[in-house]
């Protein structure tokens, strides 16, 4: 199984942490919001905000369909974005099979709401630069990921 | 060209109270020395303020009709929600003629440039594999939110002009065929709303204007409607149908559209910026196309208008009604909407942006973050910023002071007395000290 480290994480400088109910649709999407109008503040190119505003809401998601609850975390350092999703468990007892395309654990009543239709991780994995998933069963799962600008939006700010 | 927004203040009227910059869905309004004003690159122009001031010192800036005397064939551009302004009585025929009374040499229905743009949008959606939903970019107000406030949704949104434009252009392209002298040919749009007199100034997506000026419905609404209801007759016969007139309101985009979209009508700047929200974070799935305007009940919303917008949208669906379609003849079909697509891709503009530099704006996050902590978080408006985040950005901009909170304000009062009474009671040591104190 192939379970990464997480990266060190020292130096990126923390913009949002949110805790995660379980279960709280209604505020589902915050941390995701949050973390676009900072960027949005900080400069960083409409195409990197995009990216960060899918995967963190995905993130969030996951945090609020599947776990017990959990928090996001969003760091910048230069032109790169990283955001840390870690829940309290249950985790994932086989992860490749999590990130198959269409696979999902999620109750009925909950893909009843249109949610957990199984795209939540690769999708996440496809707008990120880097992905990284860390989870034990009955501890918990980290998602790590990384969003770098593209170099030819770098020059062109303000 | 630079300041050419449309809204504008009263002075005399303004009384300083903070119900605008409440209101505004960028932050664009601070009130400072008693007086709200409006910061220029943050405007989108969608006249919220104009309609929430209490006290009606928000004034739209448009054009009086005189102006029209400055062109030898003065053109009107008519906004179909002007059709809702009248009762129902009186025909949209009619209302026409009286533009030619009231000293126009032509009158135009945006109604009928809303046709194109409907059929353009269904070619738009079958050949272009642009990101899902296209976002109508008929409302400006909308555009220029997105653009502020919303970026990263740039290439969701139809780069193709809106009606008023298509109008104008095929207006002036076949006056200069019939031999008028350019010069002398003055196009004006009948205005509902301030974000059209803003775009008609300085259009979003072409370099150069259709449009030669603006004149506020609520501006031309009594005199035309002194000339329209002596008319018996006209000479007029109008060339939109019910299709084209429907856009006055909020769905009638949507209804132009070919039957296989599934789109969403939304209209009210707040339920728009949720959906934007969604869309943003990816969670909008399955939708073609949003018809997205910035008033309540779509441009018979629009804060130039005289008639109540629920009332006004109602006398459109009942002339509609009565209306038939009216197919395009061979030279309309002729076009395609690639004869009217934007040459000016949609910018993001940086009015939100704390600084130029990446390092330094990251540190002025920090900053505003910390003097967030001293704010009481009640976000009340008296510092004459929209809430307590504002003020702690304007802070750190050097465009406030902490001072400015009124309760910032009094804890330093309450504690510049308390060290008073302690240092009144602290005498010099040559002096015989007061032990009982």
């Amino acid at each position: 199984m192939s379970i990464k480290k997480e990266p060190p994480k020292e130096n990126y400088t923390t913009i949002v942490k949110i805790p995660i109910e379980k279960e709280d649709f209604v505020h589902a999407g915050e941390a995701s919001s949050q973390i676009k109008q900072r960027l949005l503040k900080l400069g960083y190119s409409p195409q990197a905000i995009r990216r960060v505003a899918i995967a963190s809401f995905e993130a969030e998601l996951n945090i609020v369909i599947h776990s017990v609850g959990g928090e996001i975390e969003a760091g910048i350092r230069s032109q790169t974005v990283q955001i840390i999703a870690r829940d309290k468990g249950p985790g994932i007892a086989d992860i490749p099979q999590a990130m198959t395309k269409g696979f999902s654990t999620a109750p009925p009543h909950i893909q009843q709401m249109g949610f957990g239709a199984g795209m939540g991780l690769p999708n996440m994995e496809h707008c990120c630069d880097e992905f990284t998933i860390e989870s034990q069963p009955g501890k918990g799962t980290i998602v790590t990921m990384i969003i770098r600008e593209a170099q030819d939006q770098v020059s062109n700010k303000a | 060209m630079e300041s050419s927004h449309s809204v504008g203040l009263d002075k005399d009227r303004c009384v300083g109270c903070t119900t605008c910059i409440k209101t505004c869905p960028t932050q664009a309004i601070r009130v400072k020395k008693g007086k709200a004003s409006i910061m220029e690159d943050r405007c989108i122009d969608c006249g919220e303020c104009i309609r929430v001031c209490p006290k009606y010192a928000k004034i739209a800036i448009t054009q009086p009709l005189e102006i029209i005397r400055k062109f030898r064939y003065p053109v009107a551009l008519v906004s179909p929600s002007l059709y809702g302004q009248f009762p129902l009585n009186i025909e949209i025929d009619t209302i026409l003629s009286g533009f030619l009374e009231l000293g126009f040499k032509r009158v135009i229905e945006v109604a009928r440039g809303a046709e194109y743009l409907g059929h353009f949008i269904n070619e738009y959606l079958e050949n272009v594999p642009s990101p899902r939903p296209i976002i109508s970019s008929v409302c400006p107000a909308v555009t220029r939110l997105i653009r502020v406030r919303f970026p990263e949704l740039a290439e969701h949104v139809l780069p193709i002009a809106q009606p008023m434009e298509i109008m104008a252009r095929l207006v002036r392209d076949r006056m200069i065929r019939e031999g008028y002298p350019p010069d002398e040919v003055g196009i004006f749009y009948i205005s509902p709303c301030t974000a059209n007199v803003t775009a008609s100034r300085n259009p979003i997506g072409f370099e150069g204007r259709e449009i030669d000026g603006a004149i506020a419905i609520s501006e031309i609404f009594w005199p035309l409607y002194n000339i329209v209801k002596g008319l018996k007759e006209s000479d007029i016969i109008t060339r939109a149908g019910s299709q084209g007139i429907r856009w006055a309101a909020i769905g009638g985009q949507a209804k132009s559209l070919d039957d296989q979209y599934r789109s969403l009508a939304i209209d009210g700047l707040d339920h728009l910026i949720e959906v934007l929200e969604s869309l943003s974070m990816g969670r909008l799935h399955g939708v073609d196309f949003i018809e997205a305007m910035a008033c309540t009940g779509g441009c018979v919303g629009g804060p130039l208008n005289i008639e109540n917008p629920y009332v006004a949208k109602e006398i459109i669906r009942q002339r509609c009604k009565a209306k038939i379609e009216k197919p395009f003849d061979e030279l309309e079909d002729a076009y395609n909407w690639k004869d009217f697509q934007w040459k000016v891709p949609l910018e993001r503009q940086h009015s939100m942006l704390l600084d130029s530099k990446p390092e330094v704006a990251m540190l002025k996050m920090e900053a505003v973050d910390d003097i967030l902590k001293n704010l009481p978080g009640m976000d009340c408006g008296a510092c004459g910023a929209p809430n307590c985040r504002a003020l702690a950005e304007d802070i750190v901009q050097d465009q406030a002071d902490q001072m400015d909170c009124i309760f910032v304000f009094r804890e330093r009062v309450a504690s510049l007395a308390e060290d008073m009474i302690r240092l009144s009671r602290k005498l010099p040591m040559a002096l015989p000290q007061k032990d009982e104190y």
